[in-house]
Formats: structure tokens, sequence, C-alpha cells
């Protein structure tokens, strides 16, 4: 299988729409946990580009604030407005779950060629992609939660902790799903 | 309640010292911190995840002007000779900064859900003195702190210890004023004011708040009407998030005053209990100090919303 999905990633367009679904969940997940944010008054531009860390990093770097959001330990001014926050815990998990989102709309993608309307699943492979960028927390409680004005239960509130986790299973499992169906169709393809 | 984990300066000594010199408690207070308790929920964070700040830096006036805006609010502190401006924008980050002043534990607290800033004193008990954290819990939507001497619990609306080894005890309070960074600065031109170093990275921006703002137009859950977590008590004479100037006592008496009344009658006499207190507004600060008349004596007064005051206290007098 892992052959199967580098051979479909080594051509060009499969890569590239892998690539921009990467780097756009990567920024929509970042600016959803609040690590990455932009501020609009020209006066609290502090800088074009600098970078910022803390002393006390090697304390805050594996800290949680919430489950699965960590610590930034420093920062990054991207522009006279745009600051990163730096948690390599949270930067690695949005690298992985980043790669599965890209990975998986880049087979869908696939397979929506071979196979048109009856392959393709994008919409329902986006449906992993959800969990992470609601499980950002602000100070108290879930962003989410606060953004739809939810009345916040035990039950809503234990099950906040595992959406990164599910998020990930959803993603993976979808992963091998696509493989599988595009080995299948390959070696339907190949008897007929 | 799960404490999974204890702060490590705790020592048997002080517990042993909290729980032979324990309060006395009625029943019924007995009935009601044991209600408070059951019903403290997780918000999400763990403890200590919302850090309090530990030891805070300050910034002069003029350094704070290239990045505080006239109207936003500060909570003013003017204790024992001390004089320092904490800005909402990065305390709902904290809720909780640690100080000492003159000699004295401190923490300068703040509650973004349900807009109430509250000085208190470190001492909880007899020779006993601690600074406080962020539990990660809440109670009708309050800030649950704990103390880093016994791992005590205390919501910060009742400012009362709900399990522990201070179950039941009191924190001291002070002043604490809510106000606007140009109002504050008028009155106390050489004030200091907390600074964005605070051993944390945080939007603390403009547009930082996530709750949404309090300037210009109040905005997102100030705005609104939803409570995220329910309280224990609910009272729909006034909107949820009404400001109320709330004032109680130790015998468990308590007066909410709708804010937007004092502002208009400048000065309100009323009953605590047996004992007569005097509101006054004070249009300077848009604030407020409350006395008991008898003895001309201080009592502490602080905004609140509704929703989370007549949670607290449900037998609360309101003056509309």
């Amino acid at each position: 299988m892992t052959k199967l999905l580098f051979s479909i990633l080594f051509k060009k367009r499969f890569f590239l729409t892998a690539l921009i679904s990467f780097v756009v969940y990567v920024l929509i997940y970042l600016g959803a946990v609040g690590h990455l944010v932009f501020t609009f008054r020209m006066s609290e531009a502090e800088s074009f580009f600098a970078i910022k860390i803390l002393p006390n990093w090697q304390d805050l770097l594996f800290r949680q604030r919430s489950p699965f959001l960590f610590e930034a330990v420093g920062l990054v001014y991207l522009g006279p407005n745009i600051k990163l926050f730096l948690s390599l815990p949270n930067l690695v998990l949005a690298a992985i779950l980043g790669s599965l989102v890209g990975i998986n709309i880049a087979l869908s993608y696939h397979t929506f060629q071979k196979m048109g309307l009856s392959g393709g699943r994008g919409v329902l492979s986006l449906l992993g992609t959800v969990p992470p960028i609601v499980s950002g927390a602000v100070c108290c409680v879930p962003t989410i939660v606060l953004l739809i004005g939810l009345q916040l239960t035990a039950t809503l509130a234990t099950a906040w902790s595992f959406f990164v986790p599910l998020s990930l299973l959803l993603l993976f499992l979808s992963l091998i799903w696509s493989l599988k169906k595009i080995q299948t169709e390959n070696y339907r393809t190949r008897i007929l | 309640m799960n404490r999974s984990s204890r702060p490590s300066e705790i020592s048997q000594e002080v517990i042993d010292t909290l729980q032979n010199t324990a309060p006395s408690i009625s029943k019924n207070e007995d009935e009601f911190l044991r209600l408070l308790e059951q019903n403290a929920v997780s918000g999400g964070p763990p403890k200590d995840g919302i850090p309090a700040i530990e030891k805070p830096e300050y910034v002069t006036a003029s350094d704070a002007d290239e990045w505080l805006l006239p109207n936003d609010i500060v909570f003013g502190v003017d204790y024992s000779g001390f004089v320092a401006a904490y800005p909402q924008r990065i305390l709902v980050w904290h809720e909780i900064a640690n100080e000492t002043i003159n000699r004295e534990k401190v923490s300068i607290t703040y509650c973004p859900l349900t807009g109430t800033a509250i000085g208190f004193k470190g001492t909880i008990g007899e020779d006993v003195s601690s600074t406080f954290g962020v539990s990660g819990k809440l109670v009708n939507s309050n800030l649950i702190m704990y103390d880093r001497s016994s791992d005590s619990y205390w919501p910060q609306v009742l400012g009362r210890a709900i399990n522990g080894a201070a179950y039941g005890r009191e924190l001291e309070e002070f002043p604490i004023v809510w106000t606007t960074w140009e109002r504050w600065k008028k009155k106390y031109p050489n004030t200091k004011v907390l600074s964005r170093e605070t051993g944390f990275v945080r939007n603390y921006s403009e547009n930082g708040d996530p709750y949404g703002s309090y300037t210009k137009d109040e905005k997102g859950y100030y705005a609104s009407d939803s409570i995220i977590f329910r309280p224990i008590n609910e009272d729909k004479r006034l909107p949820a998030k009404t400001v109320v100037v709330g004032i109680r006592d130790k015998e468990g008496n308590a007066v909410a005053i709708l804010k937007n009344s004092l502002r208009k009658q400048k000065t309100i006499e009323t009953k605590l209990g047996e004992k007569t207190i005097v509101v006054t507004y004070d249009p300077d600060l848009d604030f407020h100090q409350a006395i008991i008349k008898d003895v001309r004596e201080r009592i502490n007064s602080f905004d609140a919303m509704w929703f989370a005051w007549i949670a607290f206290y449900p037998d609360t007098r309101l003056i509309q």
C-alpha cells in the first residue's frame, strides 16, 4: 500500500494537491487554536520580522494549556501584523494532521479522476479534519463553545479532549479506505 | 472533585495547622459549600493550564500608553501605598497575578466568564500565607482558585474554601477598581502598569480577548445572554450579563445594586443584614465604594454579572 501511495504522490498534480491542502490546513489549524493571529492596530506591530524565544522555554515546552494544546515558547513576527506562536508539539501535530489531510485529499482527487463521482469522497474525507479545528481552547473553555453559544456539559467537556485523537483516527482510516479502494479498482481494471 | 496534582510546597504542618484551627460552620453553610464543590466542573484546561503570573513585572504609564488604549479596561490597585494597573487584556489570559505588597502576599484575580475582579490577601489561616493558582475548574462559570499551601479550592466570587484543609475559611479582600486606562491614569498619573512580559507568550493585543470585547460596543460572550456553564441558582429578574455591584458580609447577607442605577443616583443607602451601608459612585473612575455607616468602615464591593452573583447569593436583595 505504501508503494501505491508513493506512486500516486510522485505524480505532480497529486503532489501539488497534497501540498496545497497541507499548507491550507496547517494555517487553518494554527489559526483555530490561536497560534496564528492577526493584529489590526499598526502601533502594535513590534517588528516586520523578528523571533522572540522565552528564556524559560525548556520549562514550558511540553506544558499543556488544554488537551493537545501546548504552551508557546516563542513568537515569530511575520510582517507587521501577523504573529505565529511557537509551540513545538503543536507544530508537529499540525504537520501530522496537515499531512494526513493533504494525502487524503490527493487520494480523493485521484479516485475521482479514475472513477468519477462514485470514487470521489472528498467531502466525506474532510469530515475527519474538523475535530482539531474545534479543539482549540481559550482561557477557560473550548473555542467552539464560545463560537456557537453552547452550554458546556461534563460530557461535552470530556468529548472535547478526544477531538484530536479522534481526528487522527478518522483521517488514518480514511486513508486506508481510499488506498484499498484504489487497489481494488486497479486489480479490477487489470482483470478486465 | 479530582485534585490529581498537589503542589509540591504543601507541608503536613500547614495542613495540620489549618485543620486544628478549622472555623465552625453552620449546617446550611456546610450544605452550600458542599453543593458548590459537587457542581464544580472542568472548564477544559488542566490545573495551571491557565498560568497565574507569579512575578509580575511593570512598566511606566508612558510606556503603557504605547500599547494600551484609553478605553481599555484595567483593574486598578491602590493598596498599602502600592498603585498599579492590571490590563484586562493581559489578565484575561492568566486570571491571577500573585504579588507581594509590603511583605504581604496578595493576589489580583479576574474571572472573564463572570466579569469579576477581586483582590485577595494571601492569608488562609493563622500564620499560613499562600499564593494562588488556577485550578481549571469552574462553578457557576466562576474561576476556582487553589491555594499552593493546602491545595484547597476557592471559588473567586465566594472567596471561601469549598474543600481541602482550608474548608470553610474566608479570604480577606482588598478593593480592586474596574475602570478604564484613561480614567485610572488621570487619577494616578504615576501608576505602574503590569508588563506584557509575563513569562508566557499570549495574544495581548487589542483584539486578543478570546471572549469578545469591552471596548466600544461590547462584543462576543460579554454581550450575549448565553451562559456556558449552568449555574446552581438562576433568577430572570435581570438579563444574565447585567452588571451589578455586589456586596456581601461574613454573615452571608448580600445585596446587589444595578450598576446603572448607582451611576444615576450617585449614592444609595441600604441594609446589609442589620447593618446600614452607603454605596457611593465615583464618576472619575466609574467605580464605587461601600461603607458600613455606623462604624465608617469600608466593605468590599465589586462588579459582577448578575447570573453569577445570584448563583452564589440566591437570597441577595436586588436594588434596581
